[in-house]
């Protein structure tokens, strides 16, 4: 008996502190400023509270991949030319992040967006043969998100039955996974029984405190603040200034490599493997691929919620394409398929497809860097500011 | 130290020890069940190891 009411009171009192720990990261996970939209981190992009709680009116969703993580400690990352600005870009992406996993958590957190603008990274090197390949879709999954695109009644059907039977067929790569998906779709149609709609609430219950105290946790450690200086300037960029300073950050970080390149990823990620990278891709096409049905899935959850994109789309360094023999006609054919998807379904697109050749425009081999994040930056600053007057006449 | 022990001895004592530490006991194995499954990584997924393109 005595071991019975010790019982009870534990429980009680871890009742208790659960409680506290959930409303302290509850509160915590609102923040004033715009750090949180450009801070790039795996737990946040999954977490679909977290995101939707830190939308607000000068809020652009941006989706893309690793470039994200790249370039964090120069000038030219959004984080920092926008740092204090009211504008701001809820940077969604990383590594293997691609179209299906952004029409997801779109579909997911579309109805929450006030400035209802979407920015898509289009990345060539998705459209491999392949697409998307099912290891890494499910290290990405998010199920929040997933739950979140099966309950949001703005989205049709024929887009929802897509996103279901690519998700099934690509999770088959994540059997326990793919199970609870199944679970979701069971209980969300109404056609589940009374234990498995038990199953349903605790799982997704635990689920949700899962991602809000990982991400409470993570933002303490990565330092941000609810409540630090607010963003409230309106104040533009001097893009061109910009423009020069990379230009000459670039000169100054390359010390002579061919590919234009900043030297210390030429160093680890290039300069060990050229001999080997020498001609590698001279069958090389991004033409034929499933990720173009993906693309256009992620422009019919656009339509579906009355969203405006922008297709961003990037292009490959020229001078490292053509080292390792990747075709300049395959890289054209590409460039051109985007741009008819872009002007199928009326998006907006920022083709950088003429900047190959353009010097520091990259990181490395594929990803943007000083130069190439001005520009993109800029576009996607005229983008909101024309949606923004756009509105206002 | 003294007073660490007499203070030990005091709890030892008195007549609700055994409840008390039965409480601690329960109320700790529950706040490390609670934490490991809140931060533990339980994907399923399987590893795969992120290479540049």
């Amino acid at each position: 008996m005595k071991k019975l009411t010790a019982f009870l009171t534990a429980l009680v009192l871890f009742l208790v502190s659960a409680a506290g720990m959930h409303f302290y990261a509850e509160s915590r996970i609102t923040v004033n400023n715009n750090a949180f939209s450009f801070w790039a981190i795996e737990k946040k992009f999954v977490a679909r509270e977290a995101l939707t709680k830190n939308i607000n009116a000068d809020t652009v969703a941006v989706f893309g991949s690793s470039e994200f993580q790249h370039g964090r400690k120069t000038p030219y990352h959004p984080g920092n030319m926008f740092a204090g600005n009211k504008f701001n870009m809820m940077l969604i992406g990383a590594g293997y992040y691609q179209s299906l996993s952004h029409a997801l958590t779109l579909a997911s957190i579309g109805n929450d967006l006030p400035t209802k603008e979407a920015v898509l990274f289009i990345s060539p090197q998705w459209f491999r043969s392949d697409g998307v390949l099912p290891e890494p879709f499910s290290s990405r999954f998010s199920e929040t998100h997933y739950i979140g695109m099966l309950q949001n009644p703005n989205l049709s059907k024929t887009t929802k039955t897509y996103i279901i039977e690519r998700v099934k067929t690509l999770l088959k790569a994540d059997p326990p996974a793919l199970e609870r998906t199944e679970l979701y779709e069971k209980v969300l149609s109404g056609n589940a029984s009374f234990s498995e709609r038990l199953n349903y609430r605790l799982y997704t219950s635990f689920l949700k405190e899962k991602e809000l105290q990982s991400v409470a946790i993570r933002m303490a450690r990565d330092g941000i603040k609810k409540n630090a200086s607010l963003s409230s300037s309106e104040r533009e960029p001097d893009f061109q200034a910009l423009m020069d300073q990379a230009g000459k950050d670039g000169e100054k970080e390359n010390s002579g490599n061919p590919f234009f390149m900043d030297d210390s990823s030429y160093r680890l990620f290039i300069r060990p493997f050229l001999k080997a990278k020498k001609n590698q891709s001279v069958n090389g096409s991004y033409s034929t691929s499933p990720e173009y049905a993906d693309l256009e899935c992620f422009l019919h959850v656009c339509q579906d919620l009355g969203i405006r994109p922008l297709l961003v789309s990037l292009p490959v360094n020229g001078y490292w394409y053509d080292y390792t023999g990747f075709p300049k006609k395959e890289r054209q054919i590409y460039y051109e398929k985007i741009r008819q998807v872009a002007k199928k379904y009326g998006a907006e697109l920022a083709d950088f497809a003429d900047q190959e050749y353009t010097k520091y425009f990259f990181e490395d081999g594929v990803h943007i860097g000083k130069k190439g994040w001005v520009m993109i930056n800029e576009s996607i600053y005229r983008f909101y500011q024309k949606n923004k007057t756009d509105k206002t006449l | 130290m003294k007073v660490f022990t007499d203070f030990i001895r005091k709890i030892k004592q008195t007549k609700h020890f055994e409840f008390i530490a039965w409480t601690v006991i329960f109320f700790v194995l529950m706040m490390i069940l609670y934490l490991y499954l809140i931060h533990a990584n339980l994907s399923t997924a399987p590893k795969f190891v992120y290479t540049q393109f």
